[in-house]
């Protein structure tokens, strides 16, 4: 009988076979999007090769997570299947333990989260030290200096820094063990730690835009103008009006907003700011001004005040402007190509 | 033929169905309607998780009530494509696992055929057919001149009906998804607003629904600006006629320029009662035959999966453990893989 050991929670593809708790084959290399096609397929050709069927395996262990979304997804998917179909057990174990070296020293397993964060767990004998969770980087940075006698696992030249190599299938194997069985196979979920939408938390990232955000905004563009920038006229007011600022609102790699303003001389204009409908509410539209309010008081010349247009009939936003002690200062008849009229509200900085 | 598993994650339903001989043995959807419900749309990411959650789940359902063994199964077949690609990986995980468990074929489906083969279980077709293929991602007209032989004379170049009807359905308040929500309000509604039927951005049978829908938006706040009430009813009434409308309408002239025999409704806006109530007007006394798909067939599902994989089985068209998934395969390149 044979343990079967799987793992794509990061960029690698990992499938071993363990018997008699050694591991008797595997394979182990980068396959970073490609995971969906390869697994399957190197499991077939690892059984094929070891002269294994169905029948001969015992039990399946899987990375959990954190890591890729698609890739914990790929590997557990597998791992579900294979349990149910075979009536065996299934162990799911945390990513982050896996790539540590607890066994030998307390380990802290890091990995890249993107975004200027980290997923980071800190094992001993493979026992959590301290749970899994997301840092910001200068906060790993941190916890790191504090802990000088901890190894430093996992791929770290995103941090600058030089982590142990993983081993990621002997590990698998070392914590096949009971506290990692999945009492309810059928319904076993990887761990994804970051954004959970149920509960309304979103990481938002405010950041420059770049071309390649272009159809994302403009596909919020559409939803949400009367009468909406052409991509040609959002792509020129990115890279050829010099007055121009630009900034997008990103939620897990998604685009969800945008702001789009001009800062000429003592003044400031709002010419766009938008966010999808469905991450409204949650702060973005605050995050944006926030940041545009950031760059005029980084101008050397003083910026002294901000303008915009807002249709009369746009009711939230004009709760939105006042909130941000904008004041309306008059009406702008006929203002938009349809007729209606603009309110125009100015804030001093 | 054969004992055929078919799996369908392409969106956000989880389904599992198994055939045997053609005879549907057990048809089981998992939806998330009412998670995607809050955000008014697909989420693809939560569509993608809860996949994962219920894939085992809908496996074992649809095996118990088959009362089949996987053992006894001859082939998998999954879903490939389109679809989104998140939601793809997990069907297609799960379906490659089983064939190279049990060393039986993988079989993979186009969407869209499945969508238009569902009418298998209610009808024989009947060549030329033209396949009027209208859902919440797709909006085409596909003439067959034989089982498995799509040729797609038309389709939409911006939204797809469905899509249209979502957003449509958000800015009069109405609940998501949108079709029957509409579809109700029509009824009690008459077309009194003015909106003009979209062009046919290039061939004659192709359709574009973003400009219905920026009509329908900028319609609303004019008259909230003139500080009246939509009526909601008569608002669905006549976006609904103008949207179902160009179809039957372009549907006319596909049915006389291609000599066609049959036609049949597919995809979930198929359950639209306007649609099945003017196509039945529209070839009333004709020679021309209409097959309705039941309602259940409407919705995403995986026993149209398995229809079109037990003529995949024949043909022997079966795929490598190397399969990948495919978010934007078309439909007259489904033996590419």
């Amino acid at each position: 009988m044979i343990k079967l050991l799987l793992d794509s929670s990061d960029k690698r593809l990992v499938v071993a076979i363990a018997q008699r708790d050694k591991i008797i084959d595997s394979v182990d290399y980068e396959a970073w999007q490609k995971q969906s096609e390869f697994m399957v397929l190197e499991i077939d050709n690892l059984l094929n090769k070891n002269n294994l069927t169905r029948k001969d395996i015992e039990s399946v262990s899987v990375g959990k997570g954190p890591g890729s979304y698609t890739g914990v997804r790929i590997s557990m998917s597998i791992a579900k299947t294979i349990a149910f179909a075979l009536n065996i057990p299934l162990y799911t174990i945390s990513s982050l333990a896996l790539i540590c070296h607890s066994f030998e020293k307390p380990s802290i397993g890091i990995m890249n989260a993107r975004s200027k964060r980290s997923y980071v767990g800190v094992y001993d004998k493979g026992k959590a030290i301290m749970e899994d969770c997301i840092l910001e980087n200068s906060e790993l940075l941190a916890y790191i200096d504090e802990h000088p006698d901890y190894l430093l696992c996992g791929d770290l030249a995103y941090l600058g820094l030089k982590g142990e190599e993983e081993n990621i299938a002997e590990e698998l194997l070392r914590l096949s063990v009971k506290e990692n069985e999945e009492e309810n196979p059928l319904g076993a979920r990887p761990v994804y730690l970051k954004d959970s939408y149920d509960q309304g938390h979103f990481k938002t990232i405010v950041r420059k835009m770049l071309p390649s955000d272009l159809d994302a905004v403009k596909s919020i563009e559409d939803a949400t103008f009367h009468n909406p920038y052409t991509k040609e006229q959002l792509a020129a007011e990115l890279n050829e009006n010099p007055v121009s600022g630009m900034y997008v609102a990103v939620v897990d790699h998604e685009v969800v907003g945008f702001i789009d303003f001009m800062i000429t001389f003592n003044s400031s204009t709002i010419v766009q700011i938008a966010v999808k409908e469905e991450f409204k509410r949650k702060g973005i539209g605050n995050m944006l001004l926030g940041q545009m309010i950031k760059d005029c008081e980084s101008k050397e010349d003083v910026v002294e005040f901000i303008t915009l247009e807002v249709r009369v009939s746009n009711a939230p936003a004009i709760a939105f402007y006042k909130k941000h002690k904008f004041s309306e200062i008059t009406i702008k008849k006929n203002y938009y190509s349809d007729g209606e009229d603009a309110i125009y509200m100015v804030r001093s900085l | 033929m054969a004992k055929i598993l078919a799996i369908e994650s392409s969106c956000d339903e989880t389904a599992v169905a198994i055939t045997d001989n053609g005879k549907l043995l057990s048809n089981v959807v998992a939806t998330q309607i009412s998670v995607h419900e809050k955000f008014g749309g697909v989420m693809p990411e939560i569509a993608s998780r809860l996949h994962t959650e219920n894939i085992t789940v809908c496996l074992k359902e649809a095996l118990d009530k088959a009362k089949v063994n996987l053992e006894d199964i001859d082939a998998f077949a999954v879903t490939r494509g389109p679809g989104l690609i998140g939601c793809l990986h997990v069907g297609l995980q799960a379906a490659k696992t089983l064939a190279l468990l049990y060393k039986k074929p993988l079989i993979p489906v186009h969407h869209l055929a499945g969508h238009i083969y569902a009418n298998e279980y209610v009808g024989e077709f009947v060549f030329p057919l033209l396949a009027i293929v209208v859902s919440g991602g797709n909006t085409e007209f596909v003439l067959m001149k034989d089982h498995m032989d799509f040729e797609i004379i038309g389709e939409t170049k911006d939204d797809a009906v469905g899509e249209c009807y979502d957003k449509v359905a958000r800015v009069l308040g109405l609940p998501y998804p949108g079709g029957l929500p509409i579809d109700l309000a029509a009824k009690r509604g008459k077309p009194v607003y003015p909106l003009k039927e979209p062009d046919s951005p290039d061939g004659p049978y192709d359709f574009s629904y973003s400009g219905l829908k920026t009509q329908v938006i900028n319609l609303v706040n004019t008259i909230k600006q003139r500080g009246e009430k939509v009526n909601v009813d008569d608002m669905a009434k006549s976006f609904q006629d103008v949207a179902i409308g160009v179809i039957v309408k372009r549907a006319k002239k596909a049915i006389e320029q291609y000599g066609v025999s049959q036609v049949i409704l597919a995809g979930g806006v198929s359950a639209n009662s306007y649609l099945r109530e003017q196509m039945t007007a529209l070839l009333a006394g004709s020679k021309t035959k209409l097959i309705i798909p039941p309602l259940w067939c409407t919705t995403d599902n995986a026993a149209m999966i398995a229809k079109v994989a037990e003529r995949l089985y024949d043909l022997g068209v079966f795929a490598p453990l190397s399969l990948g998934v495919d978010p934007n395969w078309k439909i007259d390149h489904w033996k590419d893989f």
